[in-house]
């Protein structure tokens, strides 16, 4: 019965092989050898990929119910967070799948430095690598405003101001990023095509360009001068690719199970007690910026940002000499080392500064927690007015301008007693209700701040009640 | 640098393990896509199966019985749904017949294909693909199947109210639509 099977397996194969040459297509994808043999640490770039792909996908899923305006954003990424079956699961992968990427790549990318494997003949697939790199922070820095959470919205704004340190051109530039003076719907319909459009198309183009020109130049292997082995990709190195993947995946889908993406509630540009953080790969670059005040702020925003990146572009071009040992290349490996571990202190010394200012620490842990206590109501959905043409707004009566608004706002909005807008939708808040509760507030439970309104007419209290009933969002 | 091909190292070169190892990577890379096909149906489909679409109101006032003209005019419905995250309103238009004492409103949604029914002399007439209907609703002529809907009537407070219900389009049976 197997036999016969695994001939039917093999004539099918042969009849593919004949119309579609599926043999020599995979013979090229891993009939390649390297030298030294398989090694756990090559995995990192197939890890990449891997990960890469699965955002794709997640991303693609997340597409389906997410819509991105500034009124309708936060609405569908709750729904997807609370109402999708697994849609908390989807959107975990891509919140935890961006964290993940970026420690590959900077692990792919001390990798590739620490063995010289951007010498010989290696220097283009070593800038599409760099490319790479500023795509994926590029991707990081435009998908945290889609949420339109408030850490979305004011951790964006800090991170677009800095655009304006930019001489001459930083107001102009930060402007056309925004799409206006302030962040706006429109700022969030470029960061979306940013990030689903322009950024993924360039990805792909660049990751096969880098793939191509590694294959071109055969994988750089060990950095040991003798090399005593030559195995091929496959198996050995398939096998460790394909685990590590699956360790991958299981770390994903650990995290999004046991942690869920975080949601804070949605951007209020009016919460004055807000501290926007960034995520933790930017934290370097956030300490950095508090040794720089006034216009020296271009120091950390541009310029040494700007001058490692030309460095590191330029590196296979600067470090010509063909030694691959990172031992052998005691000044560059210490280079290397030192400013990684730069790096790292820079982000310690900015969580270790938020715990130890007592302030600021009880504002990060309360936005935590509200985050935490959003995530846990019930998901409302929004109602979008529809198809229906809405009446305009009633004008606002003079009886309400001399009696109500110094409490509840000019338009009802509030300000020292709550807004009065989706009254009607509450218990006891009918046109009815309404009218009762002006002549006895405290009936209705409400507090004594809430002064009695007998003194009014009948006609005006009436008019009130039809006017604040009225009043939807 | 010298390069000597691994001869002595057996496994390397023996195709039974070889093909093991390509074996468990392809497992590993079948579990994983197996898993994410499962869960992204559920994700993509959910909504299809979801039950938790806010049901409207029964009932929706017209008007006050004694202001409904005698013979066919035209009303519009308000819906409000819960579509996803959304709430919206949609409007549906009923054609409703007053004779003497006897009260009939018929959904305007042609029962054929969904288009919109109207009215044309003493007709119904729906001009997608010309069906015909008399005033009381029976068929007349055209590819429907069935009769025009009739929907459930009462009279509350002087008040006529109907019960707006949708019907699967291109059946002979007249089939709610949940």
């Amino acid at each position: 019965m197997a036999l016969i099977q695994s001939e039917k397996l093999s004539q099918i194969a042969e009849w593919l092989d004949e119309r579609a040459a599926i043999k020599a297509i995979w013979q090229l994808l891993v009939k390649f050898s390297i030298p030294g043999g398989a090694r756990w640490v090559y995995v990192l770039g197939s890890g990449l990929l891997f990960t890469l792909a699965l955002q794709f996908f997640t991303g693609i899923l997340l597409l389906l119910y997410y819509v991105p305006s500034a009124d309708y954003a936060h609405v569908s990424v709750s729904y997807i967070q609370k109402e999708v079956l697994f849609g908390n699961f989807i959107r975990g992968i891509h919140h935890y799948g961006s964290s993940v990427i970026v420690v590959l790549t900077v692990l792919h990318f001390l990798r590739t430095f620490f063995w010289g494997a951007y010498k010989n003949k290696r220097e283009l697939a070593w800038i599409a690598g760099v490319i790479l790199l500023l795509l994926i922070l590029g991707f990081a820095f435009t998908g945290y405003l889609l949420p339109w959470d408030q850490k979305a919205y004011f951790g964006t704004g800090v991170g677009v101001s800095l655009i304006g340190a930019i001489p001459v051109l930083g107001e102009t530039i930060s402007q056309i990023t925004l799409g206006g003076n302030e962040l706006s719907t429109l700022t969030l319909s470029r960061f979306f095509v940013i990030h689903v459009t322009v950024l993924p198309v360039t990805l792909l183009i660049i990751s096969f360009l880098h793939i191509l020109l590694i294959r071109k130049a055969k994988p750089a292997g060990t950095f040991k001068e003798t090399i005593t082995v030559e195995e091929d990709y496959y198996p050995k190195q398939f096998f460790k690719d394909c685990f590590f993947t699956f360790f991958l995946f299981l770390l994903l889908a650990t995290l999004s199970y046991v942690i869920p993406a975080p949601l804070e509630p949605q951007a209020n540009p009016a919460d004055a007690n807000y501290i926007p953080r960034p995520e933790w790969y930017f934290l370097f670059l956030f300490q950095l910026l508090k040794y720089f005040q006034g216009t020296s702020v271009l120091i950390p925003a541009i310029i040494i940002p700007g001058l490692v990146s030309t460095v590191i572009f330029l590196l296979p071009f600067i470090d010509k000499k063909a030694e691959r040992n990172p031992f052998k290349r005691p000044i560059a490996s210490s280079i290397a080392l030192v400013f990684f571990l730069g790096i790292i202190s820079l982000a310690s010394l900015a969580v270790l500064e938020d715990r130890s200012n007592p302030v600021i620490k009880a504002q990060l842990e309360r936005q935590t927690e509200e985050g935490k206590q959003y995530l846990k109501t019930p998901f409302k959905p929004k109602n979008t007015g529809g198809a229906v043409a809405k009446p305009e707004v009633a004008p606002v009566p003079a009886v309400y301008q001399a009696k109500c608004a110094s409490c509840h706002g000019d338009k009802a909005q509030g300000q020292f007693g709550p807004k009065l807008y989706n009254l009607s939708q509450k218990e006891k808040r009918s046109r009815e209700d309404i009218i009762k509760l002006l002549e006895n507030p405290q009936s209705y439970g409400l507090k004594p701040t809430m002064p009695t309104f007998a003194d009014l007419s009948e006609k005006e209290r009436q008019d009130l009640a039809d006017w604040i009933t009225s009043l939807k969002e | 640098m010298s390069i000597t091909n691994n001869t002595n190292n057996n496994n390397n070169n023996d195709p039974a393990r070889r093909s093991f190892l390509g074996v468990l990577g392809g497992i590993f890379l079948g579990l994983i896509t197996a898993a994410m096909g499962v869960i992204s149906s559920v994700y993509v489909s959910f909504p299809a199966f979801s039950n938790k679409t806010k049901k409207d109101k029964l009932w929706h006032t017209i008007k006050p019985v004694d202001q409904i003209p005698t013979g066919t005019s035209k009303h519009t419905i308000t819906l409000t749904k819960q579509t996803g995250w959304a709430v919206s309103e949609t409007e549906q238009i009923v054609w409703i017949v007053k004779q003497d004492q006897s009260v009939n409103i018929f959904s305007a949604i042609c029962p054929h294909e969904g288009c919109i029914v109207n009215k044309q002399a003493n007709d119904f007439v729906c001009l997608c693909h010309m069906s015909q209907w008399k005033e009381d609703g029976t068929k007349v002529s055209g590819p429907t199947p069935r009769d025009l809907d009739k929907l459930d009537h009462r009279v509350n407070n002087n008040n006529l109210e109907v019960n707006y219900q949708a019907f699967k389009t291109g059946t002979s049976q007249k089939i709610p639509l949940s």
